[in-house]
């Protein structure tokens, strides 16, 4: 268990920059999840954390040692890996406490530490049994076993439930976010399942293109994102996006011919805003349809619905703005004959056409 | 969807798992058919003749240089006067000698160079290219150069000991030199064979056990000893056998080296049998002392071939 | 990888390794020397390092020069030709066979395997000297004596055990998955076999072909049996040249120097395939 601390890291292969310029500190026990797309040099970052990758520039501590310049051997890390890597030719047993013995820990230690191992993950029925036959959410589990075995000051995990069948990764991820609450080791997570993400981490590290788009506790991602990207990235179903333009009575969506009508504290603060293109942004869990509003009521307006359907216990609907189709979601009773759209300003969002960057711009301000 | 030359294909695999691939299993057997028969065919057909005549002979008393005197069946006497005969036993066990003694060092100095070779450096592939040349030669160059190289007045294998310090050695005319004389010869020439396959087994060790092993602190050798070896040791076994088997039919390199002397003290059983054969013409003789020969082998490697299974049935 | 400094270790290693290259090409490096010199200089104590080149040695392997009209009526290039049909076509038949066979028996579990692969590996112990004659008797009935074809089928049938049981291992490390990943999706074992499994075994037919390439070019007992006079295979014609006159060293490594050279040529050629495709694992794709 100890802080982790990164700074300015930086990994180039040849002309192609993998992390760039990254800095951040780990908290003592924290989770932490890195996540991205594809190629956004997440899992490069890991294995730096590891000693498995050389890093071009910066350096990286362990508390106050600078491990920089040391193998993975002498990291004291313990990495669970995406495709699974256990020893074959060793029994589940022997698998977990080979880190043991590499360490030449004595008999009587090696023997408790596997029983304490075994018992938290319920591998006893398969001690004896050799990686081979075994489903891949328990070979994980041995995985899992193996890396905390000897105590590492940090877990790092890479993907580790990707091989895993959908329906056991639910339950597997509670028990992880359960395990590791309990066990207290600084962890490193990657993945590029938001969903997974946002619900084990105790911080997100948004990545992209080798460089930090946001970090922040889960629900700051998903009411504060950074940018567009992070807006988009993050949330199931993704974010809507509208073009918008200034109105004096607030703005006009899509085209020209729908008007948002904005409170007066709204409008205000659009007004300290500089002469730029904005977008909306505003998840489908925050647009409604509500039946027979007031006239002049913020946040409303007419929208051709194109379609209304449910996926599972979810209703949603479509609806049209200019050339776009958006998605809302209908919580709530069943709007009535003629339903009006209506956004849930507090979460609506503005973004900077040019930078992508979110405007501190509050739409629900007072009227 | 298109399925790819490499097999990473993670997402495929949970679901993939859950069903059973689809065999048919009449196409398979066919495939499995007509994939082993032409290896049959050629193996059966080339083996049966020879292979019964040789059996045959065994009971013989019959000489090919004298094909007009008939053959008379003498039941098991040739074995008899084979088995009973001491020199075949000092033979037996001079050639077990050999073999252990050139095995050994080819599998101890094949192993090790493989290990070292396995770092990428400058330079690498062309020497380990040029270490496979001494497996090209024709073996009995190899034994007339080795006889030449270790002449005790001319050699320059002498010379150099000299140069270092050593006094001459005779290589050839001592035979417990010349059993070393042999060992390395032999061993000279078929180190590369296992430093290729030593190779090969040692690249086929997953790139993320390594990285595992690491990660899980294991020192350069404690990695070598208990995951690479391990992993490696299917093909490893398969290289020891082949060597085994063709160090003990290793005939050409005697010929040219020692031709079985000092006096008769370095014939292999091989080397008995190619004189029977060929410079006694007693076929009948020759033919039972091949039986015998094939028997020793045909056991050791039984032995071998069950120990292979064993493992292969482990790892699943 | 974290850069390691130089450790003793890594000395100890260089060492060993220069050591061996020295100890593995010397003898190689005194062939070609001593193919090079005259009767007289191969007897020098201390051993010559300098000396002007002789070229009897070649000569008397090739029949030219001085060693003129001697030996039979088979030109050399005859024993060429011979000598790289019958190796190539043997090699390409063994491995070809070898590889289908060594498949089959991963793969597949049916019964008798283990005696199969217990047979084909059998055919590799025997003696050739038991058996000279009686193969010679036997091509002799099927006038398959003296011809090429005997000679192929000789040396593939040599190499075929061999080749089975590399190819075996090879197909024994790559994981069931991947032809049953593509039998999923509709694609026939046969499909899988040819593109997916094969190519990633490139490597081991590599190897294979050429141990058996070597087996197939310095194959001499068999072939001094079997050929005569047409389908002289090349060691045999460089042997019978120097037999005339007695051990004649120089001629002896002068031949050495011309045998190898087509051997190592193969081994150039399929460098690439031996070197880089030689995995048996192949979840080793890690970042």
């Amino acid at each position: 268990m100890a802080r982790v601390q990164i700074d300015q890291l930086t990994v180039r292969f040849g002309d192609f920059t993998a992390v760039d310029d990254l800095s951040l500190e780990i908290e003592d026990s924290e989770l932490v999840v890195f996540l991205g797309p594809s190629g956004c040099g997440k899992t490069t970052m890991l294995r730096c954390i590891a000693g498995l990758q050389a890093c071009t520039a910066g350096r990286i501590w362990f508390d106050h040692e600078d491990v920089t310049e040391r193998t993975s051997a002498r990291r004291n890390v313990a990495m669970v890996f995406q495709f699974v890597s256990l020893y074959p030719h060793l029994r589940v047993a022997a698998n977990i406490s080979f880190p043991l013995q590499a360490r030449g820990a004595p008999r009587a230690e090696i023997e408790e530490r596997l029983d304490w191992a075994a018992r938290i993950f319920g591998l006893q029925p398969v001690l004896r049994r050799f990686p081979a036959g075994l489903p891949p959410g328990v070979k994980q589990k041995v995985a899992l076993a193996r890396a905390v075995v000897r105590r590492p000051t940090v877990l790092l995990l890479d993907e580790p439930l990707s091989a895993i069948d959908e329906s056991f990764r639910e339950e597997m991820r509670w028990e992880l976010g359960h395990l590791q609450r309990e066990l207290g080791f600084t962890t490193v997570y990657v993945t590029h399942d938001q969903r997974e993400a946002m619900s084990l981490a105790d911080r997100v590290v948004l990545m992209r293109d080798g460089r930090i788009v946001q970090v922040g506790t889960p629900s700051e991602m998903f009411e504060q994102p950074a940018d567009e990207f992070a807006a988009f990235f993050i949330g199931s179903p993704s974010m809507n996006f509208i073009e918008v333009k200034r109105d004096p009575a607030g703005l006009r969506l899509g085209g020209n011919d729908v008007l948002l009508k904005l409170p007066a504290g709204a409008r205000a603060a659009l007004g300290e805003v500089g002469p730029r293109n904005l977008r909306l942004g505003i998840r489908p869990q925050h647009v409604a349809l509500i039946s027979d509003p007031a006239d002049d009521a913020v946040g409303t307006f007419d929208a051709p619905i194109l379609d209304r359907y449910a996926i599972g216990r979810e209703r949603y609907f479509d609806f049209a703005l200019g050339n776009d189709t958006l998605l809302g979601m209908q919580v709530g009773p069943e709007a009535g004959e003629r339903p009006k759209v209506a956004f849930d300003l507090a979460h609506a969002h503005l973004f900077d056409c040019e930078t992508g960057r979110r405007l501190p711009v509050r739409l629900a301000g007072a009227s | 969807m298109a399925v790819e030359g490499k097999a990473d294909l993670p997402a495929m695999t949970a679901t993939e798992r859950a069903i059973r691939p689809r065999r048919d299993p009449l196409s398979d057997r066919l495939i499995l058919g007509l994939f082993l028969a032409p290896s049959l065919v050629v193996l059966l057909s080339m083996v049966a003749y020879p292979f019964v005549s040789l059996i045959y002979y065994s009971f013989l008393r019959f000489s090919i240089l004298r094909p007009q005197v008939p053959a008379e069946a003498v039941g098991f006497e040739n074995y008899a006067f084979l088995l009973s005969d001491p020199d075949l036993w000092s033979r037996f066990v001079f050639t077990g000698q050999f073999v252990f003694l050139s095995v050994g060092l080819q599998f101890l100095l094949g192993i090790t160079i493989a290990y070292i070779l396995q770092r990428d450096f400058r330079g690498r592939d062309v020497i380990f290219t040029a270490l496979m040349l001494p497996m090209m030669l024709c073996p009995i160059v190899v034994g007339f150069l080795w006889r030449y190289m270790l002449n005790s007045e001319w050699g320059v294998v002498n010379y150099l000991l000299t140069l270092v310090g050593f006094a001459k050695l005779d290589w050839l005319g001592v035979t417990q030199n010349a059993l070393w004389a042999v060992v390395i010869a032999d061993s000279w020439m078929w180190t590369p064979f296992v430093i290729l396959l030593a190779t090969a087994a040692f690249r086929g060790v997953p790139k993320t056990i390594y990285e595992a092993a690491d990660i899980d602190g294991a020192s350069a050798a404690f990695r070598f000893f208990m995951v690479t070896l391990p992993l490696s040791a299917p093909i490893l076994f398969i290289a020891l056998l082949l060597r085994l088997i063709d160090t003990f039919k290793q005939y050409d390199l005697f010929f040219a080296l020692t031709g079985g002397g000092p006096g008769s003290s370095t014939e292999t059983v091989s080397f008995a049998l190619g004189k029977l054969a060929f410079s006694y013409f007693y076929t009948g003789e020759a033919s039972a002392l091949a039986v015998i020969l094939l028997l020793i082998i045909i056991g050791l490697s039984l032995i071998f071939v069950r120990y292979l299974t064993k493992l292969g049935r482990q790892r699943g | 990888m974290i850069r390691r400094r130089a450790s003793p270790a890594m000395i100890a290693a260089l060492t060993i390794l220069t050591l061996y290259t020295l100890y593995s090409m010397g003898p190689l490096f005194w062939l070609v020397l001593s193919s090079l010199k005259s009767r007289a200089d191969l007897f020098t104590v201390p051993p010559k390092l300098f000396f002007t080149p002789d070229l009897s040695g070649y000569q008397g392997v090739f029949g030219v020069g001085k060693a003129a009209g001697t030996a039979s009526a088979i030109g050399l290039t005859q024993a060429l030709v011979n000598s790289v049909v019958i190796a190539f076509s043997g090699t390409a038949i063994a491995v070809a066979l070898g590889t289908l066979a060594g498949y089959a028996c991963s793969r597949f579990d049916f019964k008798g395997k283990g005696d199969f692969m217990f047979f084909a590996l059998s055919t590799r112990m025997i003696p050739p000297v038991a058996v000279l004659v009686f193969y010679h008797i036997m091509f002799s009935r099927l006038g398959l004596a003296d011809t090429r074809t005997g000679l192929i089928i000789i040396t593939t049938f040599i190499n075929l055990g061999l080749a089975t049981w590399i190819m075996k291992g090879f197909f024994d490390g790559v994981p069931r998955e991947v032809e049953g990943i593509a039998l999923v999706n509709g694609y026939s074992r046969l499909w899988a076999f040819w593109h997916l499994v094969i190519p990633m075994v490139k490597g081991g037919i590599a190897a294979t072909a050429g141990f058996c390439f070597i087996f197939a070019w310095n194959e001499f007992a068999f072939a001094s049996i079997i050929s005569t006079t047409q389908a002289k295979t090349l060691p045999v014609r460089v042997s019978s040249a120097m037999g005339s006159t007695g051990l004649e060293w120089t001629q002896i490594c002068a031949a050495g120097v011309v045998l190898v050279i087509p051997v190592a040529i193969f081994f150039y050629l399929i460098r690439r395939h031996l070197l880089m495709g030689m995995t048996f694992g192949v979840l080793g794709k890690g970042r």
